[in-house]
């Protein structure tokens, strides 16, 4: 087996059991054997974080929009690579310091996505719209849950009301962003534009939820 | 006044210990609290209010915070509490089912002219005058406005609009749809960003100062004197760029270029010597530049 070799079993079956043609390999490679003492250290930490505080749904969504927009991830060139990436993800979740945690996996994982595939400075660009389909998901998911969490509350203030229509003015503008992303993917202001709108929205709705939940 | 300089040498000796001084519930309906707090030099004071209504901060030159709550009713609940020079005032609803003018709760706060504040509030004004230190702001409804404070001032609101007249210093703002006017500044790094807002500065560029202006679909103008200098690069994706100072505006004369975007229609010059780096954009509104009467 090869250094790239193993660089992929990980990446598809995560860390453990290895093969044992991986292992003979780790064995006699100090590389790979630093790299994956580096992940199962990163894993093992993550297992032991205490699970207390959950990272707010933003976090995830802004990570992931500012990923998108930067063209570090797209959503259609790796489906079979999220499964250990979730599931890793996974374990940080609900956990307390996740966002250092979720930090300090992501740079890992970009610096090891980087490794594998150099970027070529030729390649076509992405699907920009198509790109931001799972970031757009998140955020309906999001905005279910503030709306439903609202209709509980019957308090109707001054600052709810300027809530909603600001959440609708960042709806507007998002769907001018993607309009125009839709007609010129190659324009990276407007990838900027919509990015920050995505992360703006995402905001709101945590104040939304967390003004309109405790209401102190 | 010997008992003032006693509490002042004693209120540090007590470091860390915490004093919790609450307004009780019989004082609350439509009713004024008015508590005292002996600080010693540079005090922070943090306000948070879920209630409607006005904050006003002022200055004095005495080491002494005066907090003046006026409460509608005692369906909301004002709280203070002092560690050592840490004051904070929060307000809290008692009933949930309370009318919104049964909310409303006003603040009247005199501190020390070197004061560092931070506020976070639901609705209504918050104005700020000749207080020297560092703030956060934080509203979702109300509007902003500060005169002749200077720090480092960050701004977010969603839907208020900020005034900002003879601030000083470095001045960072967000917002969904508020509007910002800068008036007469003397702020050498400014990063003001909305989406629907407009945003108006209207003052010198300090040399060396670095000035962001980014508005979604919002106008962004700027109006500077002939003494100016600065360089300038305007940018818009979708909107237009108004420049109605062409007569100022020379090529830029130095090494540093931006990247043009063949999507976006953009401008770059040079007032003068070019010290200060102004930048403006938007994605959908207009962008004015223009040279003050």
């Amino acid at each position: 087996m090869k250094c790239e070799e193993l660089e992929l079993a990980i990446e598809q079956d995560g860390l453990s059991p290895l093969s044992e043609a991986a292992r003979a390999h780790v064995a006699g490679c100090a590389p790979c054997k630093n790299l994956l003492a580096d992940f199962t250290a990163i894993a093992s930490a993550a297992e032991r974080l205490p699970a207390e505080v959950a990272p707010p749904e933003r976090l995830w969504i802004s990570l992931r929009a500012q990923l998108e927009a930067e063209g570090v991830i797209r959503e259609q060139t790796a489906p079979q690579k999220a499964d250990w990436w979730e599931s890793l993800a996974a374990g940080f979740r609900g956990r307390m310091l996740a966002t250092t945690a979720v930090g300090l996996v992501l740079v890992a994982a970009v610096t090891f996505q980087l490794r594998r595939t150099p970027a070529s400075p030729g390649s076509a660009p992405a699907a920009v719209p198509q790109a931001y389909v799972t970031t757009a998901a998140m955020l309906q998911l999001h905005e279910q849950g503030v709306t439903d969490t609202l209709l509980k509350s019957a308090a109707t203030t001054p600052a709810m009301a300027s809530m909603r229509d600001n959440l609708q003015i960042v709806d507007n503008f998002i769907a001018e962003c993607e309009q125009r992303v839709q007609q010129q993917p190659d324009d990276d202001d407007a990838r900027e534009y919509l990015s920050g709108a995505y992360q703006q929205k995402s905001e709101l709705l945590a104040v939304m939820m967390e003004r309109g939940g405790s209401g102190d | 006044m010997r008992t003032r300089m006693t509490c002042l040498t004693i209120l540090p000796v007590l470091g860390v210990g915490v004093l919790l001084l609450r307004a009780t519930p019989a004082e609350a309906a439509g009713t004024r609290v008015e508590k005292h707090f002996t600080v010693t030099s540079r005090p922070v004071v943090t306000i948070q209010s879920v209630a409607n209504g006005r904050i006003e901060v002022k200055s004095w030159k005495n080491p002494e915070i005066i907090i003046v709550a006026t409460q509608a009713s005692d369906k909301v609940a004002v709280e203070t509490e002092q560690a050592d020079n840490r004051i904070g005032v929060t307000s809290r609803i008692q009933d949930r089912g309370a009318r919104s003018e049964e909310l409303e709760a006003n603040f009247q706060i005199t501190v020390p002219e070197e004061t560092e504040l931070q506020i976070k509030t639901d609705s209504g004004l918050i104005y700020v005058e000749q207080v020297y230190g560092d703030m956060t702001l934080e509203t979702v409804a109300g509007d902003v406005h500060l005169k002749e404070v200077s720090g480092y001032i960050i701004i977010h609101t969603m839907g208020g609009s900020v005034l900002c007249t003879q601030c000083a210093g470095k001045l960072n703002f967000t917002s969904v749809s508020g509007n910002i006017q800068i008036l007469q500044p003397q702020l050498n790094n400014v990063n003001l960003s909305t989406t629907s807002g407009n945003i108006l500065y209207d003052g010198d560029f300090l040399r060396t100062g670095i000035y962001w202006m980014k508005s979604g679909t919002g106008l962004v103008e700027v109006r500077f004197s002939e003494n100016d200098s600065f360089d300038l690069n305007a940018r818009t994706t979708k909107g237009s760029v108004d420049n109605q100072a062409q007569a100022f505006l020379k090529p830029d004369s130095h090494g540093l270029r931006y990247l043009s975007s063949k999507f976006a229609k953009s401008l770059a010059g040079t007032v003068n010597a070019g010290l200060a780096q102004v930048n403006l954009s938007s994605f959908s509104g207009t962008i004015r530049i223009r040279k003050r009467d």
